[in-house]
């Protein structure tokens, strides 16, 4: 699915939505795990703290990657789980680093915010 | 379809909704979720809930789903109650652990609703199968007042008491979980016990399970130098699977194994029972362009077992 992921909207389809309910739950979390991430992400910049800010955004990626593609959401689902991937990776060699992870953790806070900005409208 | 209960295990509520939804669709509706291993086990060991079958997830903070595995291993009402993991990609290289920790099998994560309809389908068997012997084994322990166990000598049944020994069915499963490329690097080596029919037929399920767990403990010392897994495979048969693409030499292991069930001489001969001799065949291991399936690997180690024990 590209940008636009709005699965059980389609004009043709008037039945109802089995999976509407677990979706709208979906992106009341989401919601507050866009928020998260962005104060995680100031938490990183400060050295101490970047360890234990990034394994916290790599468990919100993980909770993502565990569901976004069954309800829909393949894209967010893709980038939630390469960054959990990656994270788990980095922590494992002990290099978790800011700037290594930083681009996708936009990309997934990105796509996150559009599927929310969808939802809102 | 038996009627089945299943507890969940998993930290996410998303993924505990979303497990409920798939699982009702396909006719399992008889579903606990929790959110914790801690809470898991309190339900676990409130004899008033009995659960069939567990689905954990690996990745959960405080307590693993691997470490809940093993906890719930150790009670006494569910030893044998098939256990699924639920393992993201990232997660797939510690499924080994789990299968240590004494799980039958795993699913993917994000689940696919045809993946999991297949494994529940195998859990569902599993169990009828159990059903079915447990009536028989009520029926002649009220019989004949003994304590029964009914297998037969084909079957491949668990064994317990060696802690790298694993159900056949969960070895087939974490072969399966390797891949081409980490399949490559292991090795698979059969062992057969050249006079199991002779144990099958002179004891009684319980003895001929117990020279089994015999045979598999001197299989593991033979092996202690290598990462390993091993499995009764039926017919007096075993398989290892060791973590490491090597080369055996099966005379060497085969006189080790015989050193350790000597010690065992005098003990099978009060109970007239033969003691265990074992062929070793030759190490077997996965071609990388040829593409070895897992089954084709292990039926290649068991023919070469049985090969060794006819030019023996």
């Amino acid at each position: 699915m590209s940008m636009s992921e709005t699965p059980g909207h389609s004009a043709t389809t008037t039945r109802p939505d089995p999976l509407g309910a677990i979706r709208q739950r979906f992106l009341a979390l989401a919601d507050s795990y866009s928020v998260e991430i962005e104060i995680l992400m100031e938490d990183a910049a400060d050295p101490a703290q970047t360890a234990e800010a990034l394994g916290e955004v790599g468990a919100i990626a993980h909770r993502v990657a565990g569901v976004a593609a069954t309800l829909g959401f393949e894209r967010l689902g893709d980038l939630a789980a390469r960054l959990d991937r990656q994270l788990t990776e980095a922590r494992r060699q002990g290099a978790l680093s800011v700037d290594s992870h930083d681009g996708l953790i936009r990309e997934f806070h990105a796509a996150m915010e559009d599927l929310l900005e969808r939802g809102r409208r | 379809m038996a009627p089945m209960r299943i507890l969940a295990v998993d930290d996410d509520p998303v993924f505990l909704l979303l497990l409920e939804h798939i699982l009702s669709s396909i006719g399992y509706t008889d579903l606990r979720c929790v959110g914790s291993g801690a809470e898991a086990l309190a339900l676990l060991r409130d004899r008033q809930n009995s659960f069939d079958c567990l689905l954990l997830d690996i990745d959960m903070p405080e307590m693993t789903g691997i470490e809940l595995c093993r906890r719930v291993r150790s009670l006494p009402d569910y030893r044998d109650t098939p256990v699924v993991m639920i393992t993201a990609m990232k997660t797939l290289q510690y499924v080994e652990g789990a299968f240590r920790a004494g799980a039958n099998d795993y699913v993917h994560k994000p689940v696919d609703e045809l993946e999991i309809r297949t494994r529940l389908r195998m859990v569902g068997d599993l169990l009828d199968e159990r059903r079915r012997r447990a009536s028989v084994e009520s029926r002649i322990s009220s019989d004949f007042g003994l304590p029964a166990v009914n297998i037969t000598f084909e079957e491949a049944f668990p064994i317990t008491e060696v802690s790298s020994t694993i159900a056949y069915l969960a070895l087939e499963n974490y072969a399966l979980t390797l891949g081409r490329l980490r399949l490559y690097g292991h090795t698979a080596v059969a062992f057969k016990v050249v006079n199991a029919e002779g144990i099958f037929c002179s004891t009684d399920g319980i003895g001929y399970i117990d020279t089994m767990a015999n045979v598999a403990a001197a299989v593991d010392g033979a092996l202690k130098s290598y990462t390993h897994l091993i499995a009764y495979a039926g017919k007096g048969e075993f398989i290892a699977m060791i973590s490491q693409r090597c080369e055996l030499d099966p005379y060497a292991l085969q006189d080790a194994i015989e050193m350790t069930l000597e010690r065992y001489e005098r003990l099978y001969q009060t109970l007239n029972i033969p003691l265990p001799r074992v062929c070793v065949g030759e190490a077997q291991h996965a071609g990388f362009f040829t593409r070895t399936s897992v089954s084709s690997l292990m039926r290649d180690a068991r023919e070469s077992a049985r090969r060794a024990m006819a030019a023996r």
